[in-house]
């Protein structure tokens, strides 16, 4: 079963779904969200870039160290 | 200090209806409504400080009102100062927000991500012979350079799948769905984040649809379905309000009163666009740009006239609202 109940998501994916999305109102001052730089932080968009190149390296070397019996180190 | 109201979205409704205390710091949610549309509100002290982690009150109180009503949600923490400015919007949005209430009318926003299972890894390793000597030797080596080239390799062999996966994931969930929208992905495996607008009545089967691409990509994708959800991203509408210079200087552009029709408007834009084109002034450097101005103008006040009686002035301006589809 892969469904899940937004119940679930954690404040960071609800703040996703809701900030900036449905009926958005200029006239008059959102609440100050304070705090909201760090919920939303991960939420760089993601470019390809050495960093993921290394990520897939490290990881499909994990991987086949795991295929031929030898512990990572 | 007064009080405030709260915005949750938008119903169609006759009457004041109450939802109970399901609101922001455990307040009543109810209607105002201006001729069939409803704003779904709670008060709120002016004083009142919403953390953000009343987001989820906001969600929740939405999906409880999503049980019996269709409602076009609100985005998070928007506070009106009155009872009045509630009333001019659901006045002057009234045409828009009942179309929109059409459009989603019995529907459902669903969120499904997908991301890379590792165990695709093993896949790749078995399918490429020169991903498996690279990755021996690059186990071997402190270079960099040896990593990153087998990093890029890996990451193509994955993007070829994808594009497969996705595009029969793509035909699956599109023919159970009457929109699609692509959010931001924000991590390095997902290869999907997207949100449907799925009728009720094929909620289920969305549902079984999903469970079964699930098992056709057992060890290659990870799949959540989030449901159900208010149809956020299907509803994207900008309320602001005019900008008064704008429209002055258009007016002034356009050489025209205070008080114009929309004949007034096209005729003055007729004879000022024929007086300055370009085409007749072939000397004149600021020739193209004047014209531009005019056609600008033009536009802007066609905008702004569409919908209301044509009063420039500058008080009648401030009143009016941009009420659009949100753009960008």
């Amino acid at each position: 079963m892969v469904t899940q109940s937004p119940d679930v998501s954690s404040l960071a994916e609800v703040l996703d779904r809701i900030l900036d999305k449905g009926i958005v109102v200029d006239l008059w001052a959102r609440v100050s969200l304070v705090g909201i730089e760090l919920l939303t932080i991960e939420a760089r968009v993601v470019v390809a870039s050495v960093d993921t190149f290394l990520h897939y390296a490290e990881e499909i070397t994990k991987i086949e160290q795991a295929a031929i019996g030898v512990p990572a180190a | 200090m007064g009080t405030g109201r709260y915005l949750y979205g938008i119903i169609e409704t006759e009457k004041r209806e109450s939802f109970g205390n399901i609101g922001v710091g455990n307040s009543e949610v109810y209607t105002l409504q201006h001729e069939g549309i409803g704003a779904v509100v709670s008060d709120i002290p002016a004083n009142y400080k919403v953390e953000v982690e009343e987001a989820v009150t906001h969600e929740k109180t939405l999906r409880k009102i999503m049980e019996t009503n269709t409602i076009i949600p609100m985005g998070f923490g928007v506070i009106a100062k009155n009872e009045a400015e509630i009333k001019n919007i659901l006045k002057q949005g009234r045409m828009k927000f009942k179309n929109t209430l059409e459009k989603i009318s019995n529907k459902l926003q669903i969120n499904v991500k997908i991301s890379w299972d590792k165990r695709i890894l093993a896949d790749i390793l078995g399918e490429y012979e020169e991903i498996r000597t690279l990755a021996t030797e690059a186990k071997k080596t402190a270079d960099q350079s040896l990593k990153i080239e087998l990093g890029r390799k890996v990451k193509s062999a994955l993007d070829e799948r994808k594009n497969e996966y996705l595009k029969n994931i793509h035909s699956v969930l599109g023919d159970l769905s009457s929109g699609f929208k692509e959010n931001k992905i924000t991590n390095q495996d997902t290869i999907m984040n997207a949100s449907f607008l799925v009728d009720k009545e094929q909620e289920q089967k969305f549902y079984d649809k999903t469970d079964e691409l699930e098992k056709e990509y057992d060890k290659k994708l990870m799949i959540l379905v989030v449901s159900p959800l208010p149809p956020y991203n299907f509803t994207e509408i900008e309320i602001k309000k005019m900008d008064s210079k704008t429209i002055d200087d258009a007016r002034k552009t356009l050489e025209l009163g205070q008080e114009v029709s929309m004949s007034e408007i096209n005729s003055a834009y007729d004879h000022l666009a024929r007086k300055h084109h370009p085409d007749l002034h072939p000397d004149d450097p600021f020739a193209e740009e004047k014209f531009k101005k005019i056609k600008n103008a033009h536009e802007v006040l066609t905008k702004y006239c569409e919908h209301y009686l044509c009063s420039l002035e500058k008080s009648k301006v401030e009143e009016t609202l941009l009420i659009q589809e949100k753009t960008g």
